[in-house]
């Protein structure tokens, strides 16, 4: 199976201190990925990088084969829009938009129309069980809905890749377990998981398991498929 | 541009009361201005059309020849400095001799629309214990119509009583109001620096609404005032009316080539009013300036709260796909929008004062006297109090959101994780 999102030999290093070391990764299509380590491991800057928000240092990151130029930032950002899906720790819903609108602000960049973008979001917010809630605002719904709200905005344009940076840090154990629900039957759609987690049994759920430590990958894990 | 608009309206309409302060500071700033520069033109354009209704476009003089060092000069020549001390003063030789020749000239000119005769001079008139001093101005009423629009002026349109009455006077309203005159008819006496004194009826009032004048000024027939004078057959000014009022320096530079006479165009004659106009609208440029940049600062400030605030919208922006000219956009488009409601509700704002002050009724007596304030109400101030207010907010809010494209994501992301 080709590579849909591939690292090779990454290293980032900020202000001297290298935080990524010779980093090299294939991603590909259809897989769930967990990355763990300790705090201060480099989980977080290979996600960015991998979700071009950052650039490395040195080496190449391709995507669909296609070699990446960090200093295209229009590019970049087109690749972000159309190709990759973010949900963090953190929601990070605009406050003053409605459910409906934090959903469609991807879509609209990525030139659907009002309509379209409308039509897509409503959809997506009821299949993560948010039918009916779509006028409301972040902060007049649960911390497990507000994730879940992410999650619709990251599938908005059907990304390539769902980047997941300790996605379940901030919920309790019932939403925790609703998310990666979630990220399983995505899995199982054919959706690609890139997973940074602090928690172990969180990644008994995903087919490969990286390991991180001091900004390098110390341990690579396939384990048994279809686990979801 | 569609994702533009979609997150600057909602960033607008949500964060209402910020919105709202940004656009009244706009509004404020535009309103002032429209006022102030309706008020300020109005004024000077009034005094200006009134200046210019009552006095010559162009006044030919006979030349002062009051050169104390004339003599000294012939003597000794041009290369000595000196300094007169104690001349006394001697009269003036200031009659223009040829008058009706410069008349017929001048009247051919057709640059020149109308001219007219004066002879002036100082009296004191009295009625009954009050005396004022006073200019009498002798006018030859037929020319005097063409070369100036003095029956505009005179309260009961009896210019040509002048004529038919030599003993009759038109004396200015304020003059009349001194002396405790209120009605035409009376009599008054006047009498002249050579003594003379004669017996005047008041046939009717000179009312200009610029007070110096109307305090001032008597108006009566050239031939009798050259009679009570004792100036048989002469004058001391001449009045040029000319077709193009900003033509007059030029046209009286010419008149006194071809004469030798001193001539004074409108301008010179104002010149200090003019000089103070300038001033005034330098004032007042300087303070709608400053209410403008109060303004822009209003916007710079919510725009760069917002900015601070929004750090972590940005930062997800950018990771949506939203690129540093889109958020430059968003934000420039939120300055412009406050900027374009300001200036449509302070365009508004100016109206509302303009109506205002248009329906006070107020007598203002000072440099000119109106029964209300003198306004101009032209578009133009509209047009350039939406510019201004444009240029303001897009001025004001392109550093914030330079600053704001160049927020790096990961590091928002990193300091909130």
């Amino acid at each position: 199976m080709n590579s849909i999102v591939e690292l090779k030999n990454i290293n980032k290093k900020i202000r001297d201190e290298e935080i990524l070391k010779d980093i090299n990764i294939s991603v590909k299509k259809g897989e769930f990925i967990s990355i763990i380590g300790p705090s201060g491991s480099g989980k977080s800057s290979l996600l960015y990088i991998v979700g071009l928000l950052d650039k490395p240092s040195s080496g190449q990151v391709f995507v669909e084969g296609e070699a990446i130029d960090f200093n295209n930032p229009q590019k970049i950002a087109h690749l972000r829009n159309l190709k990759f899906g973010f949900i963090f720790q953190f929601h990070y819903l605009i406050s003053e938009f409605s459910l409906l609108e934090n959903v469609m602000v991807p879509m609209l960049k990525a030139g659907k129309s009002k309509e379209e973008a409308k039509e897509r979001a409503y959809f997506l917010l009821e299949k993560l069980g948010l039918k009916g809630k779509e006028k409301r605002k972040p902060f007049q719904i649960s911390g497990g809905e507000q994730q879940r709200v992410a999650i619709a905005r990251a599938l908005t344009n059907e990304p390539i890749v769902l980047i997941a940076d300790e996605p379940t840090g901030n919920l309790d154990s019932k939403n925790t377990a609703i998310v990666m629900e979630i990220f399983c039957k995505l899995h199982l759609e054919g959706k690609t998981v890139i997973m940074v987690t602090h928690e172990i049994e969180l990644t008994e759920k995903t087919e490969r398991v990286i390991k991180m430590l001091d900004g390098m990958i110390i341990e690579e894990i396939e384990l048994e498929k279809k686990k979801c | 541009m569609k994702h533009i608009i979609f997150v600057t309206l909602k960033l607008l309409f949500e964060r209402k009361r910020q919105t709202i302060v940004a656009i009244a500071g706009v509004s404020i700033g535009v309103g002032a201005f429209i006022a102030m520069a309706s008020l300020m033109n109005g004024f000077q354009k009034y005094f200006i059309e009134q200046a210019l209704d009552l006095n010559a476009h162009i006044t030919l003089k006979v030349k002062d020849e009051a050169d104390k060092g004339k003599i000294l000069k012939k003597v000794y020549g041009e290369n000595i400095h000196f300094q007169v001390y104690g001349a006394k003063p001697k009269e003036l030789k200031d009659k223009i001799v040829d008058y009706k020749f410069l008349i017929a000239k001048y009247e051919r000119d057709n640059q020149i629309i109308g001219i007219a005769p004066h002879l002036t001079g100082q009296g004191i008139v009295k009625y009954g214990t009050i005396d004022k001093s006073a200019s009498l101005i002798g006018i030859d009423p037929a020319l005097e119509r063409k070369a100036s629009v003095i029956d505009k002026f005179i309260a009961n349109r009896k210019l040509d009583s002048l004529i038919t009455d030599r003993e009759s006077i038109i004396i200015g309203k304020l003059l009349a109001r001194d002396l405790g005159i209120d009605e035409a008819g009376k009599k008054v006496i006047i009498t002249t620096p050579n003594g003379v004194t004669h017996l005047f009826k008041v046939v009717d009032f000179f009312d200009s609404g610029i007070t110096m004048l109307d305090q001032t000024r008597i108006y009566m027939n050239l031939k009798t005032l050259q009679t009570i004078l004792n100036k048989p057959n002469e004058v001391n000014e001449i009045i040029f009316k000319i077709k193009d009022v900003y033509r007059a320096n030029e046209l009286a530079e010419r008149i006194s080539k071809e004469t030798g006479y001193y001539t004074e165009s409108w301008q010179k004659a104002f010149r200090n009013f003019l000089q103070l106009f300038k001033i005034q609208n330098y004032i007042t440029y300087m303070i709608v300036f400053a209410i403008l940049i109060v303004s822009a600062f209003g916007i710079f400030n919510i725009i760069m709260m917002t900015v601070l605030e929004k750090k972590r919208d940005i930062a997800i922006l950018k990771a949506l796909g939203y690129e540093n000219g889109d958020i430059i956009k968003i934000f420039v488009f939120h300055g412009i929008t406050i900027g374009f409601f300001g200036a449509i509700i302070g365009c508004v704002i100016g109206y509302a004062i303009q109506e205002f002050l248009a329906s006070v009724n107020v007598g203002i007596e000072g440099l000119v006297r109106t029964k209300g304030f003198a306004l101009d109400r032209s578009p133009v101030y509209f047009i350039y109090g939406v510019l201004f207010a444009f240029c303001f907010a897009t001025f004001a809010s392109f550093y914030p959101s330079y600053k704001a494209s160049k927020l790096n994501p990961v590091d928002i992301f990193r300091s909130s994780a």
